[in-house]
């Protein structure tokens, strides 16, 4: 009896000891690990708005909407300074150039999106264009940024001869990277912002997600660089068609920390944000003494200097700094929409709706009590107007630096900026080389082919 | 050889000797014989005619034998046959007129009636003092007894031919066979090398004669000779090829196979321990911080190091980097139990903060001075965010701002350089650094079973003040053997708690960039000794001002610190293991084993109300409202508690085969086959309680997406960002298969393959796993009977073994998809994930190839011994995080970057220089190993990369380059040589600088190290000391830290470090200094300076870890009935560096830069107690 015992415990040992298979190891990592495989993955790196939501940095500092004084030169930093006088590098060895590569990082992320999200399992075919098309918008705006910081403005008689940034649209990480035409990189931002269009929602849940609107806003902000107009002014409507609420300044002039934070603001439509890093620079007196006395954009959009590492005497854009779930927007707008409805409004010659747009903005800007309406005198173009508000409005966050390279392509509206820094003097002239950000050396060593 | 034979001799003659006594009329026949080229058959047939005497014997193996000359006459049958079977495996057996021939370890016995004899005797060891515990067992079967406490032993023989196994822990086991005697007193003597001789992988143990791998083994004795509770200060320098660095708590085995530094897996009782949850020292964080042990030293039978492509084989990929395989103690059958107990209590002294190299208070001033007037230091007081000023600063203002005068300023500069606060430090927030441990453990066994049962208390309190740590631990080893002795139960079961606690006051009072570090003229303490209390976050007024509100103070107290703000650690761990195993036949023998092992981590930081940490957080969320003159608290007021729990669960089960046999004479086959799956889980979370009562532990609900205003005025939510939960699940599955065969006992084959699957992330299931293999060669050419041994040369074996280990990548694979992160949005609450892993269809595994030739050897009977092993290693396909091109979404990016070859010769050596009553015994053991990258997909092309050791291909990994120095400039500004010599100005910009004028330096890491240890032993003393030594390497020197770089305001923290003291002033300073001035600095200069050739300094050095002494208190003295062995020792460790290469005083494995966590430990001193009962 116990030998048979014994017996059956020794077979029992030779069964375990052979027993395992390769089944076992087939199962998922449970945990917040895991491949990217369902379709509510690419839902949330869809929403993975920090890696989504990379603006522009380096306009904050090369526009005329800035200005160092003598005692802040000595404070800044090498890379601010380079910045400040259009060197033809920003960044030492070894370094990132941080915008270009944040850039590039939406997208990756836009990339890995569109590669796989329609092959994803487990969702139905309406989740996914969804996703599909917000990453579209999301790789359509990093474009459109980057084609007008690293290449010349778009002009239609050479885009398709001047050379932009490379145009990736697969996630592969062997890809070469040749640099594109101008013309490319924007009938690719067109087609991938109408292929978007009817597969979101008009408006978004959070501001940081693409949407109908942010389509038109994006549409808008396109045609206007491109200098078409009408298609510009047609979607600057269609977007202030699903999003037009503006803040009223009266509500904050006297407690500014009361401005809506970014995801509560009614204002934006599509949030894109400017690295931190570049925050607090000096606003030119240039700029600022465009504002009227009861501008409440003096008081809200603007704030002293002392705020800011380094500290200067001036003043600073201030949004950013109310609460530092903010960051600096320069996604499109409301009132950039106004703007721009406005602009194509005065180029399409109609005055009197361009300074109607102007002044509805305008009376949320102004003191209740004050007087804001723009009367169109004969001395200024209605343009004039326009383009001077839109200094105004969009201040500080470097939509200048953009103005600035479209307005020198028109007659009459050049601008040369002449500063001074540690003693030497810098000239900015209309249409100069310098108005394209130079491409950082470290990335032509890796990749030789940029640089063709 | 000639040795050789004359023992075989003796041992053929003891035999025949002892069949003397016995059949006597067998041995009085004599016969004559003349045989030339006869058979063996043919003079045993003579034999026979003459005598009668018949024989027994296996006709095959007569056959065998070569034929013979017989030339006797009138000669003793016994010597005629003695002479014929000399060179054979054969012996005779006389059994009345018949004659056995039979293989000569043939048991006799069983052929015998059964008598009954007794034995009695006395076991002592050399010095005669009795040994209770020794087993002696009757050869060949399980029957045994023990000694008693004087070493007494009784044993019933009931057989004539018995032998008798001796044997005792360190001790060298002796077989005495018997010959009658009734008694026999026996003496043991001390065998240090005993643990060596098997080698223990996890998964067997084999003899150390039979292995063909690399392998070391260090002894419990080795383990126990330093007294620290860090296991890796026990090892350091013990074992060649292997790098123990006590001082960044991480092993290397045989440098690096890959440019990330992985760790060695780490094998408990045949069980990998997970990655996450098993460290030989946790906890620690920083230098100076405590120390904590997971395991218990005593516990510890032996550790063997596996080190070459026979580990990675055995062990699978996470193998690959080596394998540490740890042996905990078992009892022994058939002993009385033994109690050992041991103890030791160390203390250091204080630091010498001098080490530091440090300004001191008016070179600090001077600095301060020079900053302030060519402009790098801004006012604050017109800005009442700004944190408070030094004091020094503050004076300086006062002159700008017109409160103060020059020379009032002057006057109070003076008075604060004539403080030091280096007393103050010492005295309030340093100790002397104090340990102890105990140990407790019984053991023993009987025929059926055995027992080890062991408990441990380590309690350490490290130099900075208000830190500590307790752990316990408990083992329990069981084997029990069951129905019959069919089958043996093995049972072990550990557990290990232990509780850390952290306290930062004193390392961030040390630290130069905390708000709370001390600058040299910063006292602790007033005239009346009471703590000052610091005005840190702003200046004086406006925190006093703030307090008059009603805020909470807000000033920083150093002596009230050190009581608040505790960060505790507790943990605790499960270690529980079974195996089941059985003989089926007598070469095959089958088990099943499990382990199941769960650490738990818990953290708990309470931050009573009181406390700097929770006033100022409660503080800064305070609105202060003008118009009501209300206070708004963002933050419940209370206590701050923060908790966080952390758990590993690994289980694992394994099936194994194992098969023992020996075919014909020459072949023994070995194998073992097993099965393996393996389960690792991790969950971890956190959780903050706010305004919490330590009296009711309970904390007040907050809503963490509540705006509230701060003091600033702007909002802030609270937020919560651990409140999730982390988890993960892995699985493996292995099957191994190892195999050895040897022919004649002088050559050995070895073989093993395993194959590893697991659940790899973003891997497709032919990705998953690869087979990793290794085969491998073993000769004892002294056996060879072909050659001719010179007399000096006692052991002689050759090995060489080759093999493919790879390792998978950690963290998933990512070539078949992209491996994401899912958490929750903090703002939107939506699901969101991020991709930690980019889909990368071209990564592999790492493979890397090794060759290893090793020589075992001996000389002078043994009396000098070692080995000498030289291996080739080549890695394929390294993954590693390099510099990538952010235009494809990654500034770094994980691939396969290339391939690295390497080499190195690992040597140890034993000699034992003065034998006798003075002993005297040297190890030696050196290690050697560079390695070269071969090939390389991403090399670095910029300055940068070239300085801070990225891949250079040709070069070994660590290399590092600098510029060439060339002087200050006449601004004081740096310089530095380009290609043709010509001098280059901190104006060019470095993208102007061709690589090509840099200069190779060498390598950071260590080519040559290794140990040196001596022992002496005189009577009942024993001295030993220990050194460590690494050769061939560089180091930078600190660098200017937290000087400025540009021109402007200078933010954050300003360096201490001593050499800014030297720093160019004035023109003329570029004669005698190479410390950049302020006046012009500028980022190129300040970096050129850092990376210059002049600041890389050799790396060689020798260190004097430990002297000890013990003594064995003479057993006599004492009660013998109630101490067997009692042993004092004294240590002292730390004992500082004997020689270094470099001329400034750099200790190049402390480089104490701008904090105390890097100071060299300070001497310690250790007495142990060990006893046994």
């Amino acid at each position: 009896m116990k030998t048979i015992k014994i017996q059956y415990i020794k077979l029992l040992l030779l069964v375990l000891s052979i027993s395992a298979c390769r089944s076992y190891v087939d199962v998922e990592p449970i945990g917040n690990e895991r491949e990217l495989i369902y379709t509510s993955d690419y839902r949330a790196l869809a929403n993975n708005y920090s890696n989504l939501e990379n603006g522009w940095s380096y306009p904050l500092l090369s526009s005329d909407d800035v200005e160092f004084s003598e005692s802040f030169q000595a404070k800044v930093s090498d890379i601010w300074s380079r910045i400040y006088t259009w060197n033809n590098y920003f960044f030492d060895e070894g370094n990132q150039d941080s915008d270009w590569s944040n850039l590039y990082r939406t997208i990756y992320y836009s990339n890995a999106i569109t590669d796989g999200v329609m092959g994803s399992k487990s969702g139905t075919e309406t989740e996914k264009e969804e996703i599909m098309a917000e990453a579209k918008v999301h790789r359509a705006f990093a474009y459109l940024t980057l084609v007008n910081m690293y290449a010349p403005h778009y002009n239609p008689e050479t885009a398709s001869l001047d050379k932009a940034v490379p145009l990736k649209l697969t996630s592969d990480l062997y890809v070469k990277l040749n640099r594109v035409s101008v013309d490319a990189i924007y009938t690719q931002i067109i087609s991938d912002l109408k292929d978007a269009l009817p597969e979101l929602p008009q408006l978004p849940e959070f501001n940081v997600l693409p949407s109908q609107a942010a389509v038109y806003a994006l549409l808008a902000r396109t045609y206007l660089y491109m200098g078409n107009y009408t298609e510009a002014l047609t979607y600057a409507k269609d977007a202030l068609e699903l999003q037009n609420l503006l803040n009223d300044l009266n509500q904050f002039s006297s407690n500014p920390f009361g401005y809506p934070a970014k995801l509560d603001n009614p204002e934006i439509i599509f949030s894109k944000l400017a690295m931190n890093y570049y925050k607090g620079a000096p606003l030119s007196s240039d700029l600022l003494g465009l504002l009227k006395e009861n501008d409440l954009r003096y008081d809200v959009y603007t704030t002293p200097g002392s705020s800011f590492y380094p500290t200067h005497e001036g003043r600073s854009f201030a949004i950013g700094y109310y609460s530092y779930t903010n960051g600096i927007n320069v996604g499109p707008s409301v009132p950039e929409m106004m703007l721009i409805k406005a602009e194509c409004q005065a180029r399409l010659n109609d005055s009197i709706g361009a300074i109607l747009t102007l002044n509805k903005l305008r009376s949320k800007r102004f003191d209740n009590s004050s007087d804001y309406e723009i009367v169109l005198g004969e001395n200024e173009s209605a343009l004039d107007y326009v383009l001077r508000e839109r200094r105004i409005e969009l201040l500080g966050r470097g939509f200048r630096w953009f103005d600035l390279k479209r307005l020198n392509m028109e007659s009459g509206r050049e601008v040369t900026i002449t500063r001074t820094f540690n003693s030497k003097i810098y000239t900015l002239l209309p249409n100069s080389e310098l108005y394209v950000y130079p491409i950082f050396k470290d990335y032509i060593k890796k990749n030789p082919e940029l640089g063709e | 050889m000639v040795k050789k034979s004359i023992k075989n001799e003796n041992h053929v003659f003891l035999i025949i000797l002892m069949t003397l006594g016995v059949f006597a009329s067998a041995q009085n026949q004599k016969v004559s014989i003349n045989l030339k080229d006869a058979t063996v058959l043919d003079v045993l047939d003579q034999i026979r005619q003459q005598t009668g005497l018949r024989f027994i014997y296996n006709e095959d193996k007569i056959n065998n034998l070569d034929p013979i000359n017989v030339n006797v006459k009138n000669e003793e049958v016994v010597k005629v046959l003695t002479s014929i079977f000399k060179e054979t495996q054969l012996t005779c057996l006389f059994k009345d007129n018949v004659i056995v021939l039979m293989n000569k370890n043939y048991d006799p016995r069983k052929m015998e009636q059964e008598t009954e004899h007794i034995v009695k005797g006395k076991v002592t060891d050399e010095k005669g003092n009795p040994l209770p515990g020794v087993t002696i067992l009757i050869k060949g079967t399980s029957s045994g007894v023990a000694t008693d406490v004087e070493g007494k032993y009784s044993i019933r023989l009931y057989n004539d031919k018995a032998e008798l196994v001796f044997s005792f822990i360190g001790m060298v086991s002796q077989t005495i066979i018997y010959k009658g005697q009734t008694l026999l007193n026996v003496t043991l003597k001390t065998d240090t090398k005993k643990i060596d001789e098997v080698v223990v992988t996890g998964y067997q143990t084999i003899s150390k004669e039979r292995v063909t791998g690399s392998y070391k083994t260090i002894s419990s004795s080795k383990v126990k000779e330093v007294p620290t509770i860090n296991i890796l200060e026990r090892l350091e320098g013990t074992v060649s090829g292997v790098n123990f660095d006590s001082k960044n708590n991480t092993i290397s085995i045989r440098g690096t196979n890959s440019y990330s530094k992985t760790q060695p897996l780490i094998v408990v009782d045949g069980f990998p321990m997970p990655q996450e949850g098993f460290q030989f020292n946790e906890g620690k964080r920083f230098q100076g911080g405590a120390d904590l042990s997971y395991l218990n030293p005593d516990d510890i039978e032996s550790i063997t190091i596996l080190k070459d492509a026979a580990a990675s084989s055995i062990w699978g990929s996470r193998a690959a980097n080596g394998v540490i395989v740890i042996k905990t103690k078992r009892g022994k059958n058939n002993t009385e139990p033994i109690v050992s107990f041991s103890s030791s209590w160390s203390r250091s002294d204080k630091p010498y903060l001098g080490k530091l190299k440090q300004m001191n208070t008016s070179q600090y001033i001077d600095f301060e001075k020079e900053l302030f007037e060519l402009g790098f230091l801004t006012d604050n007081i017109t800005d009442w965010t700004k944190s408070n000023l030094s004091e020094a600063q503050e004076w300086m203002f006062k002159v700008k701002r017109g409160t103060a005068t020059e020379s009032e300023c002057n006057a109070a500069l003076e008075e604060m350089s004539s403080r030091d606060n280096l007393g103050q430090i010492k005295k309030y927030l340093l100790r002397n650094a104090t340990s102890k441990q105990y140990s407790l453990s019984v053991s023993g066994g009987s025929d059926k079973s055995s027992y080890f049962i062991s408990g441990n208390y380590n309690n350490d309190n490290p130099v900075m003040k208000g830190n500590n740590s307790d752990s316990y631990s408990f083992t329990a080893n069981n084997t029990i053997r069951l129905f019959k002795n069919a089958v043996t139960l093995r049972t072990g079961i550990n557990y290990t708690s232990s509780k850390y606690n952290v306290n930062n006051t004193v390392n961030e009072a040390l630290s130069t960039v905390s708000k709370s570090g001390l600058r040299p003229y910063d006292m602790i303490v007033d005239e009346t000794g009471q703590g000052i209390d610091k005005y840190l976050l702003f200046r004086p007024e406006v925190i006093q001002d703030f307090e008059n509100k009603g805020y909470l103070p807000w000033t920083y107290n150093y002596i009230d610190e050190l009581n608040y703000s505790n960060l505790v650690l507790k943990s605790n761990a499960v270690r529980l293991n079974a195996e089941l195993s059985s003989d089926i036949t007598d070469w095959l023998n089958v088990s099943a084993s499990g382990m199941y092992y769960k650490p738990n981590r818990e953290q708990s930081n309470l931050n009573e109300e009181d406390s700097y940490t929770t006033r100022n957080m409660l503080n800064t969320a305070t609105y202060y409202d003008d118009l009501d003159n209300s206070l708004t608290y963002g933050i419940p007021l209370g206590a701050y508690y923060t908790l966080g729990s952390s758990m590993n669960e690994s289980k694992s089960l394994r099936g194994q085969i194992n098969i023992n046999k020996r075919i014909l004479e020459d072949h023994s086959i070995n194998m073992a086959l097993i099965t393996e799956i393996r389960e690792e889980k991790y969950s971890s979370y956190g959780k903050n309680y706010y305004g919490y009562d330590e009296d009711t532990n309970s904390g007040k609900t907050v809503n963490p997406t509540e705006y509230y205003k701060t003091v600033y005025g702007w909002e802030e939510y609270i937020g919560s960002s651990n409140n999730s939960i982390t988890k993960y699940r892995h699985r493996y599955l292995s099957y191994v298969a190892n195999g050895a065969y040897s022919f004649k006992n002088r050559y050995f084959v070895s073989g093993s393959i395993r194959f590893d699957d697991y659940n790899m992330l973003g891997a497709s299931r032919k990705d998953r796993a690869i087979p990793l293999w290794s085969a491998g060669l073993r000769w004892k050419v002294l056996d060879e009977p072909f050659i001719k041994v010179p007399e000096f040369l006692s052991k002689l074996d050759v090995r060489i073994t080759y093999g493919k280990g790879g390792s998978s990548p950690v963290g998933g694979l990512g070539n078949n998809n992209a491996v994401i992160n899912l958490s929750t949005d903090y703002y939107t609450d939506l699901p969101t994930a991020g991709i930690s892993t980019p889909a990368n269809s071209k990564l592999k595994w790492e493979i890397t190839k090794t060759l290893n030739f090793g020589i075992d050897f001996g000389f002078l009977n043994d009396r000098i011994g070692g080995s000498l092993e030289y291996y080739t290693k080549k890695s394929y396909d390294i993954l590693t995080n390099m510099p990538y091109n952010p235009t494809y979404g990654y500034p770094y990016l994980r691939y396969n970057s290339g391939t690295l070859s390497g080499h190195g010769v690992d040597f140890d050596l034993s000699v034992k220089l003065i034998k006798g009553e003075f002993n005297w015994t040297s190890n030696f053991n050196l290690s050697y190993n560079t390695n070269k990258v071969t090939h390389s997909n991403y090399e670095a092309s910029t300055l940068n990369e070239f300085m801070s050791g990225y891949l250079i291909k040709g070069k070994s990994l660590s290399s590092i380059y600098a510029y060439r120095w060339a002087g200050l400039d006449s601004q004081g500004q740096s310089q530095i040589y380009g290609v043709n010599g010509e001098i280059i100005g901190s104006d060019v910009n470095s993208t102007n600088i061709d690589i090509k004028s840099l200069k190779y330096m060498g390598t950071t890491t260590a080519p040559y190290f290794g140990g040196f240890s001596n022992s002496f032993s005189w009577k009942n003393f024993e001295l030993n000391t220990r050194i460590t030594y690494s050769f061939g390497h560089v180091f930078r020197k600190p660098m200017l830290k937290y000087y400025p770089q540009y021109k402007g305001t200078h933010y954050g923290a300003i360096g201490k470090n001593r050499e800014i003291s030297t720093r160019w002033q004035k023109s003329g300073d570029e004669e005698i200094t190479n410390v950049p001035g302020l006046a012009n600095i500028n980022f190129n200069s300040y970096s050129r300076y850092n990376n210059a050739d002049i600041n890389i300094l050799p790396a060689d050095h020798i260190r004097l870890q430990q002297v000890s002494l013990a003594y064995n208190v003479p057993l006599g003295w004492l009660n013998k009935k109630l101490i067997k062995n009692l042993s004092v020792s004294f240590s002292a460790r730390n004992l500082g560096i004997l020689w270094r290469k470099n001329n400034q005083g750099y200790d190049p494995q402390y480089l104490s830069t701008e904090n105390y966590g890097t100071l060299t430990p300070s001497r310690s001193y250790t007495i142990s107690l060990n006893a046994s009962f």
